[in-house]
């Protein structure tokens, strides 16, 4: 039980030693794109004066139309510097301490959420040194973590059982002393975790119920696709919402630790299954070729007797 | 949107009738930025692109493919997201019917191919240094044994060094192979996409671990010809280079995770004592 608790807690002081390092390698980098579009935006404020300057004569719909032409470059160019990876934030606000826990966890699990990477040649070099030591251990965890849960839940489960066995009156004493936990419990379980995000994240911010479930889903099976992050929300970061990012965290590693209970629980029931399933098909089989032995027998034996006649 | 910040401007032009430079200027600046801000969001939020007209390569066959590619490998770049609700729905199902599937196939590919390396491997190995191979796995399996009869404490540790050196395929080969098939990839990548090196690298290696960032996605530029070919040629890569980690993580699972617990165990004692005493668990 100790090994368990140790390498917990070895994960969760990898993930702050890493958002502790790569605060300090990418919050000391400007990025570029900040200044080139903090110069775009005055360029284009110089060109809308220069508009105004030379349309001396106050003709409203060639102003709207020429300026609505430079707004538009202006947003082009914007686009360009979005998908280069401006997201209107400063370097100090993308990377702080609840942004950078958050960026070490998703690179260990291996969900990459992409909406905060490392810009810097440095910081992608760590983030691989990061990436090769941190996965071995994040396996880990996940083992460990499975385990200590299945063995858990299983105690929990044969306890109810046999509670429930008594309390129903038919006290058989003869009860197997193993219990195969059913996948449908598994299913209730990891239903109901996904179900308590989903509300979760919902009252926080104020996705609807499907966005939620889709990002709750998402990030537990891995994927991570990012396009909803919690707390990524632009405007709540500034005001200061980052305790979620924690307790996001600590919602993501425990889901993690169930998906693993649910995979070691499920394993045994699937090898119990596919047993049978494969012994059901080798019946199947061997009744057919039987059968087919059979009727090959009997059409071999009837024939000569026909052709006699 | 654009329409909105043009009246704007127009109306701030007029409330200061008197053309002054510096005043205009800065207020015209102050509504740009608000302009630009909400084009952040709609980028981000929205996944707007960009680009007026709807992106010709996002939703075609072969991005849809490389997309489903993609969640059921769990990289998720989230370069292309479903936008509607049914879509996510059918995401979610896809995911959860899919991923198992994948994990499925891929730990029997992982293990016909680590079959047949260890085949290779005890072939060359044969001719190389003329060492026995049913001895070695006899040996192999004898400590294995060994190993299995006295679990607990310290002298299992011993154990695994010793294993370690018998085992028919040494860690190393298999690193190298990884590595050498992300350099490969990335060399592939620079050439194809014009990245870096150092980038391509990285997004090999971000690729194959599976963690999938999406800063680096190819066949992402807008003025790209054959991003269909570059598509199928990354699906190929990724497949590929997934069911090669698979193989060699079968080949060197034991060992490393072994080793991995010893560490840990190490560290473990470091930091507390009381474990000290308890000898690991037995699965």
């Amino acid at each position: 039980m100790c090994t368990q608790v140790g390498v917990g807690g070895l994960i969760v002081g990898y993930a702050v030693v890493g958002a502790f390092g790569f605060m300090t390698i990418e919050g000391t980098y400007e990025r570029p794109e900040m200044e080139k579009v903090a110069k775009l935006r005055e360029s284009t404020a110089a060109r809308l004066w220069e508009l105004t300057d030379t349309e001396n004569i106050f003709n409203r719909t060639s102003w709207n139309l020429k300026a609505s032409a430079i707004l538009k470059e202006f947003q082009n160019s914007v686009a360009q510097a979005v998908k280069v990876g401006y997201d209107g934030r400063t370097v100090g606000e993308a990377w702080s301490f609840p942004s950078a826990l958050m960026f070490c966890l998703s690179v260990f699990t291996m969900i990459g959420y992409g909406n905060l990477v490392p810009r810097t040649t440095w910081g992608k070099a760590m983030t691989v040194v990061y990436a090769v030591f941190g996965i071995p251990l994040y396996v880990l965890y996940f083992m460990n973590m499975g385990k200590v849960l299945a063995q858990t839940f299983k105690w929990l489960y044969t306890r109810l059982y046999l509670c429930s066995m008594k309390s129903a009156g038919s006290s058989e004493d003869g009860q197997p002393a193993r219990i195969i936990v059913p996948s449908t419990a598994c299913l209730w379980v990891m239903g109901a975790y996904i179900a308590t995000g989903t509300i979760m994240f919902a009252e926080w911010e104020k996705w609807n119920y499907l966005d939620s479930t889709y990002f709750c889903v998402t990030s537990l099976c891995k994927i991570g696709i990012g396009d909803f992050v919690p707390g990524n929300n632009i405007m709540e970061s500034r005001s200061g919402h980052q305790t979620k990012l924690i307790i996001n965290f600590i919602y993501l590693l425990l889901g993690m630790g169930l998906v693993a209970m649910c995979y070691n629980l499920m394993r045994e029931v699937v090898k119990v299954k596919m047993h049978d399933f494969k012994e059901d098909i080798g019946l199947c089989f061997e009744d057919i070729r039987l059968r087919a032995v059979a009727c090959y027998r009997k059409r071999h034996t009837t024939t000569p007797a026909v052709v006699q006649h | 949107m654009r329409d909105n910040v043009t009246e704007d401007l127009w109306s701030i032009t007029k409330e200061m009738s008197v053309l002054h430079q510096e005043n205009w200027t800065t207020k015209a600046i102050s509504r740009i930025k608000l302009f630009e801000n909400d084009l952040v969001l709609a980028i981000r939020k929205a996944g707007w692109d960009g680009s007026e007209e709807v992106d010709s390569l996002q939703w075609t066959f072969a991005g849809a493919l490389f997309y489903s590619i993609i969640v059921i490998t769990t990289i998720g770049y989230g370069h292309i997201a479903p936008k509607t609700h049914l879509g996510k729905v059918t995401t979610i199902f896809y995911a959860i019917v899919g991923i198992p599937l994948m994990l499925l196939c891929l730990s029997n590919i992982g293990d016909i191919m680590a079959h047949s390396f260890r085949f290779l491997y005890w072939r060359i190995c044969c001719y190389a240094c003329t060492r026995d191979p049913k001895r070695n796995h006899s040996t192999r399996r004898r400590a294995k044994s060994i190993r299995i009869s006295n679990n607990g404490g310290y002298s299992d540790y011993g154990d695994e060094m010793a294993s370690n050196q018998t085992k028919p395929v040494p860690i190393w080969l298999c690193v190298f192979l990884v590595v050498s098939y992300i350099i490969g990839g990335a060399f592939l990548f620079s050439d194809w996409e014009d990245w870096g090196y150092a980038d391509s690298a990285y997004f090999c290696f971000i690729t194959l671990t599976t963690i999938g960032f999406g800063d680096f996605v190819p066949a992402q530029r807008v003025n790209k010809k054959n991003g269909e070919m570059s598509i199928a040629l990354c699906s190929l890569y990724l497949l590929f280079g997934i069911a090669l980690l698979a193989m060699s993580f079968n080949l060197v699972q034991e060992e490393v995770i072994n080793n991995v617990k010893a560490v840990a165990r190490h560290l473990g004692i470091i930091k507390d004592n009381t474990i000290e005493n308890n000898p690991d668990y037995v699965e």
